[in-house]
């Protein structure tokens, strides 16, 4: 079970949406971490089929991602959700079942199931335009699950949860990512933290990290630093180094700063997180030029 | 194929949960209705005198051609016809017009009708035959007159339309087939069928290009694109099934408003003289065409039906290659009204008129599919409702082909 992008473009006008990515993702759940317009979502939508690719080519095991054995195999939940407002919920998932060739008596076992699953049971004759962003939400991650699938795409499926439906669908994906290929956007890093095996980091592009989230915290690894200084201390700090963190205190000024040196007296050197990471890549640090 | 039924059965779906569908259906159904109950709503009036009413009127023309004496337009019809006339004139004309009228008019003109209903179509065949070629007199009329006059009229008519040398002589050899003299008898209930199976199938169209404009559009507006096409039938089965729902959906609400249009005309008019040649029928007394009324039934319902199924391919094609439902809804309204108007005005430019009556609006008029203006290949002539099925059959494989093509290759930005 392999998923292999090889050197994969995809070019809007001016703009190189994703360039010459190449790697492979094998069993497991990994996490695609980027700011807005990195090419996440480009780069999931070529992964589905559903965008061609400039140059380059993405298949599974030999199979093309254009083949409709590729698609029999694929779960997908874009990002922009689409539904039919006048469908209930059972409508559209016998729907989507009847898309992915599920026999109609198997199809209507998996959509209980799934509608148990995602707690729309109750709900599952009401038509989906009566429901709240949430639920469309987890009427989208469980028709991604329909065909039980093989490669799994969720781009930004946590988006619109709450936090109990949140630790609930990372829990789920976890159990998921045993048996197969799930690959995941989104912008709550805590969310790719807890559940992704690998994580990939997207900037203008292309895949700038790709590792464990030890692997890739490594690179800011004893460069965090948490320190308490008065205001123009604050601002001259802020202004040399990247802050992760300000806050207002009583005696201060609290930061947490990306540093390679002891930025001040009383700084404390912190474990680096994977939003301070995401801070360091995705603030424009490097391109503000500022000290690290 | 099994899966290919079962997604068009979600497309219906699709369709019917949706409020405009039902909205323009309903409209339809309330044209149809109207079109052959409306004409009957309501009286005439004679001086200020309700003297009938227009259903009665109605019932009495389809009595009095249902049991005519003489069952043919020969020589003791028209015969019948003046005695019959002048029989009234001389003895209940004077309800109608005379001292004694006020108050009796009712009466008068149910006498009137009795005796002219059976001779009213005859008249306004003889009138139209006289706005071609003028100076007929119409009282004086007898059965030679009247086909001498047809003839005389044909020939005006070949010479106004630019007929070619060859178009005549087809024309003419036609016309000969024509067993003469005309089998006579309830013809209104076709007339009617004729006059306004055209409205009805434009409303039709109209409601088609509203219902079926999001079948591919819809699905970008609604974002659903990008799911259906990552899914194993998304680019192959559900086309095939989307441009099944929208054919077969053009097929069988043609062929059901057709049904209760014609139910409706059975119900009032009567459609017992299928059997006579169309020639007899103010919508037929133009064509050369050897066919009796019931055929010529068949040729509009079968042109009307085709022309529906053409209209919804091709409002399918341009929502598989327009993004928003409703500006297909704009371009089909275009499409489907345009021939209405530049059917006229091409008349006299034969590349032109061939186009725009072959045009899907064009085929909904009966005299329009059987214009005199013939295809040739090699030494045979075709009429519109001959070649242009032909035509429609591969435009609508080509258009469907075309609209795979576009859905299947849809870039999901």
């Amino acid at each position: 079970m392999e998923l292999i992008f090889d050197r994969v473009t995809k070019q809007y006008k001016n703009k190189i949406a994703v360039d010459r990515v190449s790697f492979s993702l094998k069993k497991g759940v990994y996490g695609l971490l980027g700011a807005n317009g990195a090419g996440k979502t480009t780069l999931m939508r070529m992964m589905c089929g559903v965008l061609k690719p400039d140059s380059g080519e993405i298949f599974y095991d030999n199979i093309k991602v254009e083949e409709e054995a590729y698609r029999d195999i694929l779960g997908y939940l874009p990002q922009e959700f689409g539904y039919y407002p006048d469908f209930t919920a059972m409508d559209f998932l016998m729907y989507l079942a009847s898309l992915k060739g599920i026999p109609k008596k198997l199809a209507r076992e998996k959509a209980v199931k799934l509608l148990e699953l995602a707690e729309l049971s109750h709900v599952a004759k009401k038509k989906i335009k009566t429901f709240s962003g949430g639920m469309k939400q987890r009427l989208g991650i469980a028709q991604s699950l329909l065909n039980d699938p093989k490669v799994l795409v969720l781009d930004e499926p946590t988006a619109g949860l709450d936090p109990k439906e949140r630790v609930k669908f990372r829990n789920l994906i976890s159990k998921l990512g045993n048996d197969r290929i799930v690959l995941l956007s989104t912008h709550i890093v805590s969310d790719v933290e807890h559940i992704a095996d690998v994580i990939l980091v997207m900037k203008d592009g292309s895949i700038i990290r790709k590792g464990s989230l030890g692997e890739i915290i490594k690179v800011i690894d004893g460069k965090v630093w948490e320190c308490t200084v008065d205001g123009r201390a604050a601002e001259k700090l802020m202004e040399k180094y990247l802050p992760l963190n300000i806050r207002q205190e009583q005696d201060g000024t609290f930061l947490r700063l990306v540093c390679e040196e002891k930025p001040a007296e009383p700084a404390v050197n912190m474990d680096a997180t994977l939003e301070d990471l995401y801070l360091y890549y995705f603030s424009g640090a490097e391109q503000e030029g500022r000290e690290v | 194929m099994r899966e290919v039924f079962t997604l068009a059965g979600y497309e219906y779906q699709k369709i019917f949960k949706r409020r405009s569908t039902w909205i323009a259906l309903f409209l339809v159904l309330l044209w149809t209705l109207f079109s052959v109950f409306g004409v009957v709503f309501g009286d005439f009036y004679m001086e200020g005198e309700k003297v009938a009413s227009h259903y009665q009127m109605a019932q009495m023309e389809r009595e009095a051609l249902e049991h005519l004496e003489i069952k043919e337009l020969n020589q003791k019809f028209f015969q019948k016809q003046k005695e019959d006339l002048k029989a009234f004139s001389k003895e209940y004309r004077g309800l109608l017009f005379g001292e004694k009228a006020p108050g009796r008019r009712a009466e008068g003109w149910k006498k009137y009708y009795e005796y002219y209903a059976p001779y009213d179509n005859l008249g306004t065949l003889l009138a139209m035959m006289d706005n071609q070629i003028g100076g007929i007199e119409m009282e004086e009329a007898g059965e030679k007159d009247f086909y001498q006059y047809r003839d005389i009229m044909l020939e005006k008519v070949f010479e106004g339309e630019k007929l070619s040398d060859g178009e005549i002589d087809f024309h003419r050899k036609e016309n000969e087939k024509i067993k003469t003299p005309y089998a006579y008898g309830n013809m209104i209930g076709y007339d009617n069928v004729f006059r306004m199976i055209t409205p009805n199938c434009i409303f039709l169209a109209f409601a088609a290009a509203i219902i079926l404009a999001p079948m591919f559009a819809g699905e970008y507006t609604s974002n659903m694109d990008a799911l259906v096409l990552s899914s194993r039938f998304g680019k192959n089965r559900l086309i095939i099934a989307k441009l099944l729902t929208g054919i077969s959906f053009g097929l069988f609400s043609s062929l059901c408003f057709l049904g209760i249009f014609l139910l409706e005309i059975q119900t009032i008019y009567g459609l017992s003289g299928w059997n006579l040649p169309v020639q007899v029928c103010v919508s037929g007394i133009y064509l050369t065409l050897p066919i009796t009324l019931l055929e010529l039934l068949g040729i509009a319902v079968g042109c009307c039906t085709i022309a529906i199924c053409m209209t919804a391919v091709a409002v399918m094609f341009c929502s598989a290659r327009m993004k928003s439902p409703f500006g297909v809804v704009i371009v089909s309204f275009a499409f489907i009204s345009a021939p209405i108007f530049l059917v006229s005005m091409v008349a006299d430019y034969r590349i032109l008129f061939m186009i725009v009556n072959s045009l899907p609006t064009s085929m909904m008029y009966p005299a329009g599919a059987a214009s005199h203006q013939l295809v040739s290949v090699g030494n045979h002539y075709f009429y519109f409702f001959q070649w242009v099925p032909v035509v429609y059959l591969c435009l609508m494989t080509g258009l469907s082909w075309w609209s795979y093509r576009i859905f299947r290759n849809h870039q999901a930005r």
